[in-house]
């Protein structure tokens, strides 16, 4: 019999093949987005389950890795639906699927050679997704893919480390080594300063759509896996150095991300550092956990994840309608996109974590967090959220500017399911903003089940 | 016909120190020429090298797989260095004297940012490291020889990544530092599955290169080696 948690991974790669030959038509896109759906609402309600041995190796599919996986597939499901007539590539849908099975594997895997594997493969099968039908430049691919696998190797060794201590629990240096290349690797996962290159190059270069599947994706299995190590493996149980690491990459990607991304020129660009400074603020989370036990880290990745939704689907129609998404040529959009350009700013605005959006609640008990902790880097992660506002000011001021010559071509306009999309989750942002009671639920439910010790007695692995 | 064994039994003359040679000259090729087909058949080299020292530290058969995963990856990146069109002397690229004293063609297009006399200066530089940090930290389990060739190949394929950004010779580099790594690897690693990804994800990275290299069409430029 078929485990419950292996349909995470048999149910995307089955539909694959059908989603591949269907690719050049709205079947095709339909149906990814069906799967992926109908995956995600499975991986939601799965009951708990018991730890799984695959070819020797342990698998568990725990609380976390449940609900991130959850997020990753509906995320993936709107992106899917919305790069319907939007021009995303061709092999954006199946790869996608791959990916995801890819996804749900390392997430579940609980030997960090098999995760990093996983996770390598993931980002080999990425490849074609992030080129997309361009063919002037292969830079954020070629750079995506070497940094994934300049990553591998650590992990490998770090494997290999532990397992090393298993066998001669006498020899604690191995686990210090094990650390060592853990963090290593988890830095560049995690586009931690300064191997971020390979994120700011996805979000500028990719297609938006694409880019959020992957600026997505990566980094939150990394957090996955970092939480699992965290939580399960006793030898890395929240040392005060580590915590002091994360915090110092989380700040330093929150403060550049913030500053360059004040200073992009382009719509992708923009994406890209602000996601970059989400993310770190995702780690600051994660290194200060207050006295609510993560709360600040669960909400802010939901957050996270939905303003680069409403980021990347409103850069996609803006692209698709202008031509082009660097800001020189978007002059007087806004009369034509309102939509767009009010999805785009939603967006923009819950990632720098404005009031009256959904970043502003998650942004707020981050804020508190580091205020007891540290009190002195609140104003470096206020002053870096201003800056990823002014990005997406100077975009709305050159947005409603009247261009000097009247006469422009415009694509017509056949993205309505993208459009109809950006109407959902900007009033999603909107609410959560006003009302976010569901949203800290939901990461209340998520902290409470992924508290050290709830899965004493278990023999992960790790 | 004479088995595996057989045939190791016989290259026995080859010494580690040899080998290791060999693998100083397969990378040093790839560090400092051009051309596609002299790399291609040097990451060949390089591929059996690395299986021929593999087979006196781990199963003959183990060592052998990664040989046939060389004998795979270089046909696939020589099929893909083919169809993006990739010539020494490209009737497309008639190459005017101001582009052959380098002051660049903004149509034209380069492998390497840096010329000759560099790169044959960064390679001699990467070897003097790779020997004093073989000296200085030493690697478990394999012998010192071996650990000089792995600390080489990894350093040397690094310093090709650093040296270009064009996706086919990049991907060389890339391929030449998992090779460093794996003579490391290998030895240390005794699950036949982790061993089976590796090789799985080897191949599909090839795969991934060819793809880059098609999409990027390159023309080389009449250059230097």
């Amino acid at each position: 019999m078929i485990e419950p948690p292996l349909w995470l991974v048999i149910l995307p790669i089955a539909a694959t093949p059908v989603v591949y030959l269907t690719r050049r038509w709205s079947a095709g896109t339909y149906v990814a987005a069906t799967v992926s759906l109908l995956t995600g609402l499975l991986a939601w309600s799965l009951p708990p389950t018991n730890m799984m041995r695959l070819m020797g190796r342990a698998f568990l599919l725990d609380p976390l890795t449940q609900q991130v996986l959850a997020l990753l597939f509906v995320t993936s499901a709107v992106m899917f639906l919305a790069s319907h007539r939007l021009g995303q590539g061709s092999y954006f849908a199946p790869l996608g699927l791959v990916v995801l099975a890819l996804f749900a594997i390392a997430g579940m895997s609980r030997h960090l050679a098999i995760t990093a594997l996983a996770l390598t493969l993931a980002a080999v099968t990425c490849v074609p997704v992030i080129q997309g039908e361009q063919t002037i430049s292969t830079r954020a691919a070629w750079r995506f893919l070497v940094m994934m696998f300049i990553a591998l190797p650590f992990f490998l060794l770090a494997a290999w480390r532990v397992d090393l201590y298993r066998e001669d629990v006498e020899h604690a240096i191995y686990l210090r080594h094990a650390a060592v290349f853990l963090a290593t690797g988890l830095s560049i996962w995690l586009a931690a300063v300064p191997m971020y290159g390979w994120l700011t190059a996805v979000g500028a270069e990719a297609p938006p759509l694409a880019a959020v599947f992957v600026l997505v994706g990566f980094p939150l299995v990394a957090l996955v896996t970092l939480s699992h190590v965290l939580a399960e493996a006793s030898w890395f149980a929240w040392p005060a150095e580590a915590s002091r690491l994360l915090l110092l990459a989380g700040l330093a990607s929150v403060a550049l991300g913030g500053t360059l991304t004040s200073v992009q020129r382009s719509l992708r660009s923009v994406m890209g550092y602000s996601a970059l400074f989400g993310l770190g603020c995702l780690l600051v989370a994660l290194a200060v956990r207050g006295s609510d036990g993560g709360l600040a880290t669960y909400s802010g990745a939901v957050t996270w994840v939905l303003g680069l939704a409403l980021v990347g689907i409103a850069t996609a129609v803006i692209r698709h309608r202008v031509g082009d998404d660097a800001f020189a040529g978007l002059q007087g959009a806004a009369g034509r996109l309102p939509l767009a350009v009010t999805g785009l700013m939603l967006g923009g605005f819950t990632l720098a974590g404005l009031p009256l959006t959904a970043g502003f609640p998650a942004r707020w008990v981050l804020l508190h967090d580091l205020a007891q902790a540290h009190p002195r880097w609140v104003w470096l992660v206020v002053a870096s959220g201003v800056g990823v506002a002014i990005a997406y000011l100077r975009a709305l001021k050159i947005l409603l500017t009247t261009p000097a010559e009247t006469a422009r071509l415009w694509r017509p306009n056949a993205a309505w399911l993208a459009t109809a999309l950006l109407v959902l989750l900007g009033l999603l942002t909107v609410g959560l903003g006003l009302f976010p009671d569901p949203l800290f639920r939901i990461a209340m439910r998520l902290v409470g089940l992924s508290l050290p010790g709830h899965w004493d007695g278990v023999d992960t692995g790790i | 016909m004479p088995t595996l064994r057989d045939v190791l039994y016989q290259l026995q003359f080859i010494t580690h120190e040899l080998a290791v040679l060999g693998l100083f000259v397969t990378a040093g090729l790839i560090a400092l020429v051009r051309d596609w087909r002299v790399s291609l058949l040097a990451l060949l080299g390089q591929y059996v090298v690395t299986g021929y020292i593999l087979s006196r530290l781990v199963l003959p058969e183990l060592a052998l797989i990664k040989i046939l995963m060389g004998a795979l990856i270089c046909p696939m990146l020589y099929l893909a260095a083919r169809q993006s069109g990739w010539n020494l002397l490209s009737s497309q690229r008639a190459t005017p004297r101001s582009i052959r004293a380098g002051h660049g063609d903004s149509t034209g297009y380069y492998v390497f940012r840096v010329n000759l006399p560099f790169r044959i200066l960064a390679v001699t530089l990467v070897l003097m490291l790779a020997v004093v940090l073989n000296q200085t930290y030493p690697l478990p389990t394999i012998p010192p020889d071996v650990g000089l060739g792995c600390y080489w190949l990894i350093l040397i394929g690094l310093l090709i990544l650093m040296l270009t950004e064009e996706p086919l010779k990049g991907g060389l580099g890339l391929l030449t530092l998992l090779t460093g790594f794996d003579l490391l690897y290998t030895p240390l690693e005794h699950s036949l599955v982790v061993a089976w990804l590796w090789a799985v994800v080897n191949l599909l990275l090839a795969l991934a290169i060819a793809f880059l290299a098609v999409v990027k069409g390159v023309g080389t430029m009449e250059e230097d080696l």
